[in-house]
């Protein structure tokens, strides 16, 4: 799971010399909020995003409206974006949860993705939203069940052994430490298996240590 | 939880043309090429565009990187690529969205590469020029790309010339350089048109598994049907510079709605189909020049449903409720083309079982055919050097019994031509033995006596360059007349004009020159003047590959036609395996100079197959995405004529060699296997295991042609 695989390809770019009036109605007729600016090659030169469009006030000289329009129509993208040595990118073969990662760090909502200096694509919060509803949820309907077990070795094993016995399927799986009780670990599994969740439940139960906290059918 | 919902600005497509209109500045006007053309193109959606020639398909592509030359420009519509509008951009932000995100792949690779240069440099030009990249790693870039487009020995090839490359490889690297800068939408203009079958089915895997594998948009213009139900998700039919029908290819080949769509589907063969119910029904007419279209529906001159509103009144492209069609045409709805029958004055030949008769008209043994070659060392100049040949043609034995077709087909180099060359006299044969008639043909034509030469007529390839162009089309026709005497001078005329009327050409044109002939009608002439003396036999070189494919129904049925009505013998040379199906008793498969498997058609299509057989028939693009088709796949280059493998010539790139116990057996000649007493198959595996081997193709019935 890289970022090359879950990003954006082919993003929505802008040129250096596009004017900011340009940038920001092509930003809401795309329907992005972050646009990398690049040059020849598609070497990244700056990013673009809606704060950055955002102008101070105070920068203006008059608050005359012609004033303004003479002064915005005249504004090139290459004055108010990001530069590029500021931006924070990610490499295409990183792991996605290293983008999540920096994003979260640097409290911003998009990453630029190279391969070399060069935009492959777009990774947002949103793409990793997505990804991670894919992680979680996957299509075929089935039992959502999170499990509490002990943090120690050889837990999750039993959890595994448990339902293969029962011959379920499991589809997707993803574990956590408990955050109100650090002596535990909760794991959401998603079975699929012609059962009831009565039984599903009951059987978990049965190893030890282990308790079904949830348990919902889902399409 | 269903799957998460797409996102908005996924939604917006890469290439949306709206309304489209291009225009040419001619002297004393302008002239309309292309007219309301409305698109889109989503990331990783392959697009086709089909349509014959002349139909604006490629001015399409051309405008949407304002390629369209000093004259020409777009006067309507907008073309939008990632949301912005590329009309009226100005040069230099063209260039550079050409260089960086929109690529182009052309028919001929040659001409996309340059002649003098290295392969390696001009790959790694993309990324050292546009991306600034150092020269190592640009190296390793264009290699890994190389792999990833199946180049053999990648590395090596950096090093060569284009020349010292094979077309499909040329046009590999063609296809690996347009991909270098990871482009969002890459638009190709019949790519694999100039390559062999088998070489194009190649190039066609590898086109599907890129556009998964970079989620490119790609535009792909063809006028194959075949390739177009193998490539693309959606298809746009193009019919004189409109846009007629717009589809899901599975719905354009279930039900195509429109009434060009619909004749399309009728005149191309499809592989799979029996002979009988593969009968090919013309389109009428041509298409209009761009300054000649009709008022109305453009179509309606060539239609059959026509009424009074499609003379009058333009009709839109619309919707059809319920689906993602999108058709232009007034009565779509109504026209039911299971129904369709065809018009009464169409004569559809091939339906008349053929006479049986045992005459043997052309009997060859061991013909071959060797070219020398001359090698520039010091010790060939003087002679001294070890000969060299190319074997073009080596045993090649068959009998054509009269009245019937021979069909020969095989890669480009495989020797059909030369076969054919040596078997009308324009190359002497090296050894064996020719009978025509009776008579000893392995001579050259000089030496032979002209009542010889009356009997084995030719039709090429390429109507344009066997036409002398200061000749009329009557003078053309009258001259073997005349040679031949075969006919008292005064009468000439009137056969000329019976001529022309049984190609249906009428008399008016008996006064044209070539150039003011269309295809088509310059293939029915070179038919004609083969026709003229009478011959016994006629041995036609592909003759209708050039042609679009509503005219190559016409012309294959005006052979069949004249076959029935002369008693003809034909050979018939073709690349297409499907049109040589339907338009042959027997089939020869060649491939480097040596004949594969030989036997009647109905034979030859299904199981034992030569395993060459099987190859060119799982490559063959059938016009039908239901189809379900093997994937068996040569692999390599063909091995140089020159120095051929030895024993069975295939046993480099077999794909069934593994089936034998011990694979060296292969490097031996390989036993003629009998199946039934004129179907042969030269190969070491035995028949029996032959015969497990599957069909290539299984396809559901429809019956488009009702």
């Amino acid at each position: 799971m890289l970022v090359k695989d879950y990003m954006s390809r082919h993003p929505f770019m802008l040129e250096e010399d596009s004017s900011i009036v340009e940038a920001q109605s092509y930003m809401s007729e795309v329907h992005v909020r972050h646009l990398p600016v690049v040059g020849d090659g598609k070497r990244l030169l700056g990013l673009i995003t809606r704060e950055t469009l955002m102008i101070e006030p105070g920068s203006l000289d008059s608050l005359n409206v012609w004033e303004i329009t003479r002064y915005l129509s005249g504004m090139k993208v290459k004055k108010i974006m990001i530069k590029a040595r500021d931006v924070i990118t990610v490499d295409e073969t990183a792991a996605i949860e290293d983008a999540a990662l920096l994003m979260i760090e640097n409290k911003i909502g998009c990453l630029p993705v190279l391969s070399g200096r060069v935009v492959v694509g777009m990774m947002t919060q949103e793409d990793l939203l997505v990804q991670l509803c894919r992680l979680l949820v996957t299509r075929r309907p089935g039992l959502r069940v999170s499990v509490s077990m002990p943090d120690k070795p050889g837990e999750t094993k039993k959890l595994m052994a448990c339902v293969e016995k029962q011959g379920w399927e499991i589809q997707s799986m993803g574990g956590m430490p408990d955050l109100r009780d650090d002596t535990r670990y909760s794991t959401m599994v998603k079975i699929i298996a012609d059962v009831s969740m009565e039984d599903v439940q009951e059987t978990i139960n049965q190893i030890e240590g282990h308790e079904v906290r949830d348990i919902r059918e889902t399409q | 939880m269903a799957e998460p919902t797409r996102r908005k600005s996924e939604d917006i497509p890469v290439l949306d043309i709206e309304n489209l209109a291009v225009a040419y500045k001619v002297r004393g006007g302008e002239v309309e090429a292309v007219q309301n053309i409305t698109l889109d193109i989503k990331k990783g959606e392959s697009h086709g565009i089909v349509g014959e020639s002349g139909c604006g398909k490629s001015t399409c592509a051309w405008a949407i990187i304002n390629f369209l030359g000093a004259n020409g420009y777009v006067k309507r519509g907008s073309i939008k690529f990632q949301g912005k509008n590329l009309v009226g951009k100005k040069g230099e932000e063209l260039r550079r969205l050409r260089g960086d995100q929109i690529a182009m792949v052309y028919q001929d690779p040659m001409q996309s590469l340059n002649p003098s240069m290295l392969l390696g440099d001009q790959l790694k030009e993309v990324l050292t020029v546009h991306q600034g990249m150092s020269n190592s790693q640009a190296e390793k870039d264009c290699i890994r790309m190389l792999e990833k487009v199946q180049m053999p020995d990648a590395a090596n090839v950096m090093r060569r010339f284009p020349h010292q490359i094979s077309g499909g490889q040329q046009q590999r690297v063609v296809i690996a350089m347009a991909l270098l800068n990871n482009p969002a939408l890459l638009l190709m203009d019949e790519p694999t048109t100039a390559l062999d079958v088998t070489v194009e089915a190649a190039v066609l895997d590898l086109i599907a598994d890129l556009r998964k594998e970079f989620n490119t948009a790609i535009m792909y213009i063809t006028h194959d049907l075949g390739v177009v139900a193998r490539v693309s998700t959606r298809v746009g039919v193009m019919y004189a510079g409109e846009m007629v029908e717009r589809a899901t290819v599975e719905e354009l080949f279930k039900s195509p709605q429109h009434p060009y769509t619909q004749g399309l589907m009728r005149c191309v063969p499809k592989l799979g189909t029996d002979r009988s119910s593969s009968i090919l029904y013309p389109i009428p007419g041509r298409v209009p020049p761009p300054d000649g279209r009709p008022a109305g529906c453009v179509f309606w001159p060539r239609c059959d449903y026509v009424r009074k509103r499609c003379r009058e009144e333009r009709p839109k492209l619309r919707s059809i409720a319920g689906t993602e069609t999108w058709v232009r045409c007034h009565f779509s709805e109504d026209i039911d083309m299971g129904s369709w029958e065809p018009p009464e004055d169409l004569v559809v030949p091939g339906t008349v079982p053929k006479k049986e008769v045992d005459e043997t008209i052309l009997e060859v043994k061991g013909l071959k055919k060797y070219y020398r070659v001359r090698g520039n060392s010091l010790k060939d100049v003087f002679g001294m050097g070890e000969k060299q040949y190319v074997k073009a043609v080596e045993h090649a034995s068959f009998k054509v019994p009269r009245g019937k077709t021979l069909g020969i087909v095989g890669e480009s180099g495989c020797g059909k031509s030369t076969l054919v060359k040596t078997i009308i006299g324009l190359e002497h044969a090296t050894d064996g033995e020719a009978r025509f008639l009776g008579f000893d043909i392995t001579n050259s034509i000089s030496a032979r006596d002209r009542k010889l030469i009356q009997e084995l007529q030719m039709v090429f390839q390429n109507p344009d360059s066997t036409m002398n162009p200061s000749y009329t089309v009557g003078q053309q026709i009258a001259r073997p007349l005349k040679r031949f005497n075969v006919m008292p001078k005064e009468k000439i005329t009137d056969e000329v004009l019976r001529l022309l009327r049984s190609m249906r050409l009428g008399e008016k044109y008996y006064d044209r020159l070539p150039r003011q002939l269309s295809g088509g009608e310059k293939q029915r002439v070179g038919i004609a003047r083969a026709l003229a003396s009478h011959p016994d036999l006629i041995l036609c070189d592909e003759p209708v590959s050039a042609l679009d494919v509503s005219v190559q129904a016409a012309i294959i049925n005006l052979l069949l036609e004249i076959q029935e009505e002369f008693g003809t013998t034909l050979i018939f040379i073709s690349h297409d395996l499907s049109v040589t199906r339907f338009f042959s008793e027997y089939v020869c498969v060649m491939y480097l100079g040596q004949i594969m498997e030989l036997g009647p058609a109905e034979e030859i299509y299904a199981p034992p197959y030569h395993p060459y057989t099987e190859a060119l028939l799982s490559a063959v693009p059938i016009p039908d995405p239901t189809a379900k088709q093997k994937r068996v796949r040569l692999q390599g280059v063909v091995p140089s004529a020159i120095a051929p493998p030895s024993g069975c010539r295939l046993n480099t790139r077999c794909p069934r060699r593994e089936m034998l116990p011990d694979p060296d057996i292969c490097l031996t000649d390989p036993p003629w296997r009998e199946v039934h007493p004129g179907h042969h198959i030269y190969c070491h595996i035995p028949l029996d295991e032959l015969r497990k081997i599957d069909p290539v193709v299984s396809i559901k019935e429809v019956n488009h042609a009702g």
